[in-house]
């Protein structure tokens, strides 16, 4: 049960419940889909929850646009609660305000939330503005309020061209200032307004070097208080991997090298957009179905493209279009398929983003831990 | 009538049909169950006597020794019952 096989329902679920936003990020991966779908109702997404409470879904992460813009935000939470669920919040932080935070202490809203996320991406306005318009007094506001309050808060920076040459000050706000424990990091990809943005938000090779020698030095500072999944700081772990396994033959164990292992969201977790659509992530929206119609076991366990997507892991990188005469193929894993999906319509791509051949190329050095 | 052995209905098992876990939601701790603890907690339904449920266990692992299966059931579900993960039919 705690290894990579398949899990027998979701164990967890990514949930869109709205496509409007108050605020119009320059890389916002969804702003395709939030102008494209509608909101479903709230007694659809309570029987969503009800499926999912009888599937043993253990949690749900909530999300947009912007969660808080729901009226009945906290009815759907309760929603959750009631089917034995815990859940996350994902948020721009602006609509939270004392009031907003006093409602969480009904009931066992409080008690179930896991985290809320807060995006921060610039330690003061001219730079927080630049990707996420006329929003950071209210976003830091929000975010000081739920750390004063004691909340599980947590809080993502995209690093862009934007803030690049902030981070340092950002980490010293959200550390030092603020207080938080650590903070979480990405980078702007060329998704939703992010393709339209991409020469304006998006990292070239050479600042992602830049921002990894940034986050290296930001860890040396604070040990152990920033983390990434994606993004610089992850490949840097990522890319010394790679680079360690070609020395000396050893094969990290932390991910399938030379395979397409990456990701493996797909035998754990689904998401659902806002109009209920079913998908495989909300950064790849291959439609699967849809919760007001279907089910979501079978979905789970029949769906020809989920099974395709878990079947990734036997495709030898030497195998895939464009990584064939690649010497990093027995040390690469493709990274994320969302975004050769959404270039390419074509999941069994390598993520052109975090190529590690093309950061050598373009940047002419590489990376050690 | 005597009382059932039944899975506390506030927790969430999930089982793929070999190894198990237990999700408390309160408080998101993880209780993981080795198999044959799997088994056994999904036959907590309230319906299955005691009886019944060594009757089970001895058919699916080939046990022939019956007070054997039953001094291991019954230590099974006393650390359940101590931990709270299991309770009794009314």
């Amino acid at each position: 049960m705690a290894g990579s096989s398949l899990t027998p329902t979701p164990h967890s679920i990514d949930i869109s419940l709205t496509g409007r936003c108050n605020l119009k990020c320059t890389y916002c991966f969804y702003a395709n889909e939030m102008t494209a779908l509608t909101d479903l109702p709230t007694d659809k997404w309570l029987a969503c929850f009800e499926e999912l409470g009888r599937l043993n879904t253990m949690e749900v992460t909530l999300s947009g646009g912007e969660a808080f813009t729901r009226r009945d935000l906290f009815e759907l939470i309760d929603g959750v609660i009631a089917n034995r669920m815990r859940y996350s919040l994902l948020s721009n932080g602006t609509l939270i305000t004392d009031q907003v935070l006093a409602r969480f202490d009904e009931g066992k809203r409080r008690q179930r939330l896991n985290s809320i996320q807060i995006s921060i991406d610039g330690s003061r306005a001219e730079i927080h503005d630049a990707s996420r318009p006329k929003s950071f007094s209210r976003a830091v506001r929000g975010l000081r309020l739920l750390k004063e309050a004691g909340f599980p808060v947590t809080v993502r920076v995209t690093i862009t061209k934007h803030n690049l040459h902030d981070l340092e000050n950002i980490a010293a706000l959200l550390l030092e200032d603020i207080g938080l424990p650590s903070f979480s990091t990405n980078d702007a990809i060329p998704m939703g307004s992010g393709c339209q943005n991409e020469a304006e938000v998006a990292l070239d090779s050479h600042e992602q070097y830049e921002a990894m020698q940034i986050v290296g030095r930001l860890l040396e500072r604070y040990p152990g208080r920033l983390n990434a999944q994606a993004g610089p700081q992850a490949k840097i772990q990522m890319y010394a991997e790679m680079e360690h396994a070609r020395r000396t033959g050893e094969k990290t164990t932390r991910w399938g090298m030379g395979r397409l292992t990456a990701c493996g969201c797909t035998f754990s977790k689904l998401a659902i957009l806002h109009d209920g659509t079913i998908v495989p992530c909300n950064m790849l929206t291959e439609r699967l179905g849809n919760i007001t119609t279907d089910s979501v076991h079978e979905i789970w366990h029949t769906h020809p493209v989920l099974t395709a997507m878990r079947q990734r892991r036997f495709i030898p990188m030497q195998d895939v279009l464009g990584c064939a005469d690649c010497e990093w193929a027995p040390y690469c894993n493709g990274s994320c398929p969302a975004l050769p999906y959404t270039l390419y319509g074509d999941f069994n791509r390598a993520n052109p983003h975090d190529c590690y051949r093309r950061f050598l190329q373009e940047v002419g050095h590489g990376v050690s831990a | 009538m005597t009382a059932l052995p039944i899975a506390n209905p506030e927790l969430v098992f999930r089982s793929d049909g070999e190894e198990g876990l237990l999700f408390d939601p309160e408080t998101g701790q993880i209780i993981y169950l080795n198999e044959t603890a799997a088994f056994i907690y999904g036959l907590l339904d309230g319906e299955h006597s005691r009886e019944q449920i060594i009757g089970l266990l001895m058919q699916k692992y080939d046990i022939l020794d019956r007070e054997a299966a039953q001094d291991d059931l019954d230590a099974m579900l006393q650390n359940m019952r101590e931990a709270n993960l299991i309770g009794e039919t009314a």
